[in-house]
């Protein structure tokens, strides 16, 4: 009695242990929100999906656009955005890097792209989104998928002064620059003093002859 | 070789000068490490399981509606885990949906997005669905629209969020269409957003 209550205990346990396990797939980003780019550039950013189920599972990336009445053509931003590799199948334990890569148009106007508001990767701000890329999978040979929709939305920057790098790089170093150029001053008056020095040094026959000349 | 107090205090001067322009570089250039660590737990997507106790976690992965006449309705559907022997019920009292949707994630809820492609060979004219609480059991009515005119492909916003480790019944039901001795396919997509 007392062994056959113990393996029913481990066998319900098993069960449990079983079951708990079978979840979907897991990813390392929510949202792709505030990019800063130049126009013209390319972002790259990389998301991670973990395989968690005892089963593989097939899937695959693609863009969407939360179409929404009184959007501007800022908000569908799909045509810039691309995963690679778009497809993919994974099993349990397994992690998968995927890249998503943002292409700014030369002409794309400075401001926010692709979502109504900064916030809009923030929580409790779904509907500030408008762009997306998902990624969806599903076990092989099955027609009901799960996966995550994921915001990217894109703060083109103005084209940069050519001299902007320059004042940022004076500005992070302003304390290094000025000591470096007090030394600079101070050894200068010292190579000088050193130069006129040696008329002083002279024995006086020498220096008479200085005059002379 | 006397050196001048003048230039001993001048070299003296550059030689604190340089050893502030080092040090101040080397913290410069020190890493910042305070010691502290924090951690946030990956995101996971729905579970969209069976709807009994020994099902409800485990991946299905078909839903299948039993055959209908043209332009009928059909609002028994199945998941391959429950077979076809306990399909979806309407009912006043004992209602049961086609699946039930958990959230695995362990403190945060998510937003439900339903998204289905287009059915193949015009079989079906509508798609509707009902997302409800877990623990209802008085579910009449699937009204809301989940595909567009003619079967076509959509993706619907439910409004609808999931908490933590909770679950959502999901309920089913087609129009067909007119054609008659045709089957046809779509895929259902339950897809995850944060609030």
């Amino acid at each position: 009695m007392y062994k056959s209550t113990i393996l029913f205990v481990l066998l319900f346990s098993l069960l449990f242990i079983l079951t708990s396990e079978a979840l979907a797939t897991a990813v390392d980003r929510m949202s792709l929100c505030d990019l800063e780019v130049f126009p013209g550039e390319t972002i790259d950013t990389e998301i991670t999906l973990e395989g968690t189920e005892s089963e593989e599972r097939s899937g695959f990336w693609y863009t969407y656009y939360k179409e929404t009445e009184g959007d501007d053509d800022r908000m569908d931003i799909t045509s810039w955005i691309t995963v690679e590799p778009k497809d993919y199948t994974i099993k349990q334990g397994e992690i998968k890097v995927f890249t998503v890569k943002v292409k700014i148009p030369e002409n794309a106007e400075p401001g926010l792209w692709g979502a109504i508001s900064e916030k809009a990767g923030q929580e409790g701000h779904s509907a500030e989104r408008r762009t997306y890329v998902i990624f969806k999978d599903v076990i092989i040979g099955g027609n009901v998928y799960s996966g995550f929709l994921i915001p990217v939305s894109v703060n083109v920057l103005k084209n940069p002064n050519s001299l902007v790098p320059v004042f940022n790089f004076v500005k992070q170093n302003i304390m290094t620059i000025v000591l470096s150029f007090v030394i600079v001053i101070l050894l200068a008056m010292l190579l000088l003093k050193k130069n006129k020095l040696p008329k002083k040094n002279l024995p006086k026959k020498n220096q008479r002859k200085l005059r002379e000349q | 070789m006397r050196m001048s107090l003048k230039k001993f205090i001048s070299l003296t001067i550059i030689l604190a000068l340089a050893v502030t322009l080092v040090t101040q570089m080397a913290i410069l250039a020190a890493d910042n490490d305070a010691g502290q660590s924090a951690s946030t737990a990956k995101t996971t997507t729905f579970l969209v399981g069976g709807t009994e106790t020994g099902t409800k976690d485990t991946n299905l992965t078909t839903i299948t509606f039993p055959e209908g006449s043209p332009e009928g309705t059909v609002d028994a559907p199945y998941n391959n885990e429950d077979t076809d022997s306990d399909p979806q019920v309407l009912s006043a009292t004992v209602s049961e949906p086609v699946a039930k949707i958990k959230n695995t994630h362990a403190s945060t809820s998510y937003n439900v997005v339903l998204e289905i492609t287009t059915w193949t060979n015009s079989v079906v004219d509508m798609e509707y669905y009902n997302l409800a609480d877990d623990a209802a059991n008085d579910i009449q009515t699937v009204t809301d629209e989940l595909s567009n005119a003619s079967g076509a492909a959509r993706t619907v916003s439910t409004g609808i969020s999931i908490a933590a480790s909770s679950y959502k019944d999901l309920y089913l039901k087609l129009t067909l269409g007119s054609v008659a001795g045709k089957t046809g396919t779509s895929t259902l997509t339950v897809l995850g957003e944060t609030s």
